[in-house]
């Protein structure tokens, strides 16, 4: 059996007489009857006498002519495209030689392909409405050529309200900066990777819609596109896909809609599918990509679009904020488990009482292994964090809840260390208890960062192990029972010095956690300003002594190290400091030298050591020496 | 937002205005001060002169005028280090040019020499260079700024025994130096007090051939060799160590890298390795206020870009204590006047810490074993 069809009209313009000829002479037996499109259009039954081929070569606007009259006369096509057409053949996996592109056209049996119509007029491969950021970027750009247009793209990009209607009557009304109707998807990058697994006879036309909810979103887009195979499984968070026999979309402000770049209309605009409509020669790969007998349901894959009454609102206010938002509809599961974490049950009393009495029992003994026994126990950390969420998203009910169950730990807490003390008949000061004396910025710090992390945590679930580490590292509970251990001991510097601590992990975590689910997108599309305010305002509060006391800090650290390599000659006796520590004792700075000699010191040697001592440094310290002699 | 931050702006910035140092401008007065400044600006010590002149130049862009506004002039003598001409610049120092106050930059030989001569005529004299213990001693008015040899050799014979842990040592002296042999001798003293074993004292001499004795030394377990002669004889010691293959360890004494530097400039890399003691280490660490440097290093800089040597610093801070007890005095006039707040500084932020001078003339300063490496000194200990 022949593989090539016996004859073909061939439609071409008749200034190409080249074409012609060797379309004529070609060499697959095949008879071609060459005709001018006007002609066959006017009398396309009696042309078609004797003949079910046509292959056309003709810019867009003729093939689509004959695309039309193939659907109503049955006929199958060949296409040769014409120079200038790349997309139309890459579309259809046309060779690039002119001879194989013959061949193919003059083949039998080609493919069965639906037609897409928009507002009437046919749709080969795309249509775009609105802006399209790096979607319609062209199959093989370099990646500095997709970046710099996404930069230029970027500038004054907003979201549009609009109106899309599918084949089985969902409304859908969202805000969007464009979208693009895809019948073959080889031309461009990003929607040949955003509609893969469609194909041009499933019956359906997709539509990409690009919804960039803000800045971040959109350069993480960016990524997306420039790096595919990092991002290949998961449909970008500014994009929504639709499929559907039949699409309509309607926009509060008429857009001019480009078809197969070439014809204009604009929305409201009704993109039907005509399903296997036609019958077409196309190459291997296209040939391969098509389905067969295979029922496609229409998708709704719109997550990630506005949808909710404030987001639309605010999307279609004003231009694309620098971080994305979301109604509550969006994220309902990690919300519902906020509002969870919030509520206070007897399960949180019991584990802060117990991790209070480790925590205090092992400051007592100087054990760190214990302390961190009770940070790990300690559930301070989860109403923390609902806080946060709740400060953010306005959500006065789980800002409540969780301020009432972080209040009740902290009293708790208080309590049980101050009572412990009370009982303990000793009450020594550990190294432990020291530790958390003298907070600085550096603490605020690692809350700001356990923090991040705290949120992060929560909002993946698949890394909820890692809260653990960020307990550790943030350490609530100690702090809590040294300032409890201070009540215990009635010693006001002791407790305020321990409760600067905790207020300043609790509030380096409420901004950071705020601040982080900030930027995941969590924010409410209308935000309240008032209780942010307050918060940054307390950072700043409590960043102050913080400051003075890391200031302090350093200093001591300078003069401890500047006094390692001192010596000192008295009486004629050489003393050498070996280290030099300096505390605070009841707002005195204390410093205490251990100093090598290898002669016995006298009375008089020490005070005329004071005495040097003294006069070379510039602070006011009190001066404790620790002779260690050398034999 | 902007208008409810707006006041608390305006009030920070008033408050970090207020917080602004400002100096108060000096308005001359027309009134002249005269400084003199006797030192050796040639013949073989000419290094010493130039690099604190350099100091006392830089100091006086910085500080030009007393409080008063009187302005600070110099008059500069040479004596070439040598004594008997040091008394002839004094004399004219005080009778020709009626200066209120000198600066020695000369050695010990010099200040010992005009010692009674500065007690007859009344004027102050503040010894930068001078170390020998008896300089001060039977006079009210010659002042050291540095600290005394005694001092210098009991903390070298120290430092060895308890830091450097080196139980045995050679002393070389020149017999011909008073600043060589007082500081060998105390350095003797200590070490053999603490326990430690001097192996041999060898008096150095012009042309001498060290080998030999060196090779003694090594072969009976020396194992440091105090130079406290002059940098000549530390180059040719240290290059006999090095032919012979031995790297015992090496102390020098004060002034040594600043020496080389002005007067065997490519020399320098010999003294790799070598503890020397000195007023001053170029790491900052060594330095509890190093605000007094800021100003006149950068004037320093500005027209040398050479490191400052210790002659350098030692001639700023000269002027600087000198200012400063002139600044303390009522009566400028009265020499007295000037001599006693001279001897009266007390904790003056220096190049490497705090300086008083005692009522007896003698400074109180801490002193600094550095070592050196590439050209420069490297902080290791401070010893009060």
């Amino acid at each position: 059996m022949t593989k090539y069809v016996k004859s073909a009209l061939f439609i071409c313009p008749a200034s190409d007489a080249e074409l012609i000829e060797r379309v004529s002479r070609n060499s697959f037996g095949t008879e071609i009857t060459s005709v001018d499109i006007n002609d066959f259009e006017q009398n396309p039954t009696i042309a078609l006498v004797g003949c079910d081929h046509v292959v056309v070569s003709g810019d867009l606007a003729v093939v689509k002519r004959v695309v039309k009259l193939s659907i109503e006369h049955g006929f199958s096509i060949g296409l040769i495209p014409q120079e200038g057409y790349l997309e139309l053949a890459r579309s259809y996996g046309i060779p690039g030689d002119p001879e194989d592109a013959l061949e193919l056209a003059l083949q039998k049996g080609g493919q069965e392909l639906d037609v897409v119509l928009c507002n009437n007029e046919i749709l080969l491969y795309k249509a775009t409405f609105g802006r399209l950021p790096m979607l319609d970027t062209s199959r093989g750009s370099g990646r500095m050529k997709v970046i710099w247009r996404a930069l230029k793209q970027f500038s004054g990009l907003k979201l549009l309200k609009f109106t899309f209607v599918t084949n089985n009557g969902k409304e859908i009304i969202t805000a969007a900066c464009g979208g693009m109707f895809i019948q073959q998807h080889g031309g461009n990058l990003a929607s040949r990777r955003i509609v893969a697994d469609s194909s041009a006879n499933d019956e359906m036309v997709a539509m990409i819609i690009s919804a960039p909810l803000s800045i971040s979103a959109y350069f993480k887009f960016l990524l997306q596109v420039i790096f595919p195979n990092k991002y290949r499984k998961k449909l970008p968070d500014t994009i929504g896909l639709v499929k559907s026999k039949s699409i309509s979309i309607d926009s509060d402000v008429s857009l001019e809609v480009t078809i197969d770049d070439d014809y204009k209309t604009h929305t409201p605009i009704f993109c039907e599918t005509l399903p296997q409509a036609v019958t077409m020669n196309t190459g291997d790969e296209f040939s391969s990509s098509l389905k067969s007998g295979q029922t496609v349901k229409e998708t709704l894959n719109i997550s990630n679009l506005p949808t909710g009454k404030e987001e639309l609102n605010k999307a279609s206010k004003r231009s694309i904020p620098l971080f994305s938002y979301a109604s509550e509809e969006r994220f309902r599961d990690l919300f519902q488990a906020l509002r969870e974490d919030a509520a206070t049950n007897s399960t949180y009393l019991v584990l802060m009482l117990l991790s209070t009495l480790l925590a205090t029992i092992g400051l007592y003994q100087n054990s760190a292994a214990v302390v961190i026994g009770a940070m790990l126990l300690a559930p301070l950390m989860t109403p923390i964090i609902s806080l946060s969420m709740g400060i953010l998203r306005q959500d006065m009910k789980m800002s409540r809840q969780s301020t009432i169950k972080i209040i009740l730990g902290v009293i708790i807490a208080l309590l049980a260390a101050a009572l412990v003390t009370l009982i303990f008949p000793h009450k020594p000061v550990t190294g432990e208890m020291l530790a958390r004396l003298n907070p600085t910025l550096l603490d605020l710090g690692v809350a700001v960062v356990a923090g991040i992390a705290g949120a992060y945590t929560k909002a993946y679930k698949e890394i909820l192990q890692s809260l653990a580490g960020v307990a550790i590292a943030v350490a609530l509970v100690p702090p809590l029972a040294v300032a409890g251990i201070g009540i215990g001991r009635l010693d006001i510097s002791f407790f305020s010095q321990a409760f600067l601590l905790f207020s300043t992990n609790l509030v380096g975590i409420l901004l950071a956690a705020i601040f982080t689910f900030r930027v995941l997108g969590y924010s409410p599309a209308v935000r309240g300003k008032t209780s942010m305010r307050l918060a940054i305002i307390t950072m700043i509060l409590i960043a102050v002594p913080l400051s003075l006391s890391y200031d302090d800090i350093v200093n001591k650290l300078v003069m401890e190290k500047y006094w390692q390599n001192e010596r000192f000659l008295v009486n004629g006796k050489y003393l050498i400091v070996q280290k030099a520590r300096v505390t605070t004792q009841q707002n005195k700075n204390v410093m205490t030298m251990d100093v090598l000699a290898r002669e016995q010191l006298s009375r008089d040697d020490l005070t005329k050591l004071r005495h040097k001592v003294e006069t070379n440094i510039s602070k006011e310290l009190i001066i404790r020496a620790r002779i260690i002699y050398i034999p | 937002m902007r208008n409810q931050f707006l006041p608390l702006l305006c009030l920070l910035s008033l408050f970090l205005a207020g917080g602004c140092d400002r100096e108060v401008e000096i308005q001359p007065s027309g009134n002249v001060i005269r400084l003199g400044v006797v030192g050796p600006f040639s013949g073989e010590s000419k290094g010493k002169g130039e690099g604190a002149i350099e100091g006392i130049n830089s100091a006086m862009q910085v500080t030009p005028l007393l409080n008063n506004g009187d302005k600070l002039e110099l008059v500069i003598e040479d004596d070439q280090n040598k004594p008997e001409l040091t008394v002839a610049a004094v004399d004219r120092l005080v009778n020709e040019n009626q200066v209120s106050a000198i600066i020695l930059i000369s050695t010990s030989a010099s200040a010992l020499e005009i010692k009674s001569q500065v007690n007859k005529l009344e004027i102050p004299v503040l010894a930068m260079l001078a170390t020998h213990p008896d300089v001060t001693r039977d006079n009210n008015y010659v002042s050291q700024l540095c600290f005394d040899d005694i001092f210098q050799g009991s903390v070298a014979a120290l430092f060895v025994m308890d830091e450097l842990l080196i139980e045995t040592a050679a002393v070389f002296t020149n017999p011909d130096s008073h600043h060589s042999s007082i500081l060998a001798a105390e350095f003797i003293r200590k070490y053999q007090a603490v326990g430690g074993k001097v192996t041999d004292t060898i008096l150095v001499s012009d042309d001498q051939n060290y080998r030999e004795r060196l090779e003694l030394l090594r072969g009976n377990g020396t194992r440091l060799l105090y130079l406290p002669v002059s940098a000549k004889t530390v180059i040719e010691i240290e290059a006999a160590t090095r032919d012979m293959g031995w790297q015992p360890e090496i102390m020098a004494s004060d002034g040594l890298l600043a020496t080389v530097i002005n007067e065997y400039p490519d020399k320098t890399s010999r003294l790799d390795g070598i503890y020397a003691i000195d007023f001053f280490a170029y790491d900052d660490k060594a330095r509890s206020d190093a605000s007094f440097w800021e100003k006149i290093g950068k004037i320093y800089k500005s027209h040398s870009k050479d490191n400052a040597t210790t002659y350098t610093a030692l001639g700023a801070e000269g002027f600087m204590i000198l200012t400063n007890a002139l600044n303390r005095c009522e009566d400028l006039q009265e020499r007295s006047c000037i001599n006693r707040a001279l001897r009266n500084t007390k904790n003056f932020h220096g190049i490497a810490d705090k300086v008083s001078i005692l009522e007896n003339g003698k400074a109180s300063r801490p002193l600094i074993v550095n070592a050196i490496r590439n050209g420069r000194l490297e902080f290791i200990v401070k010893v009060y």
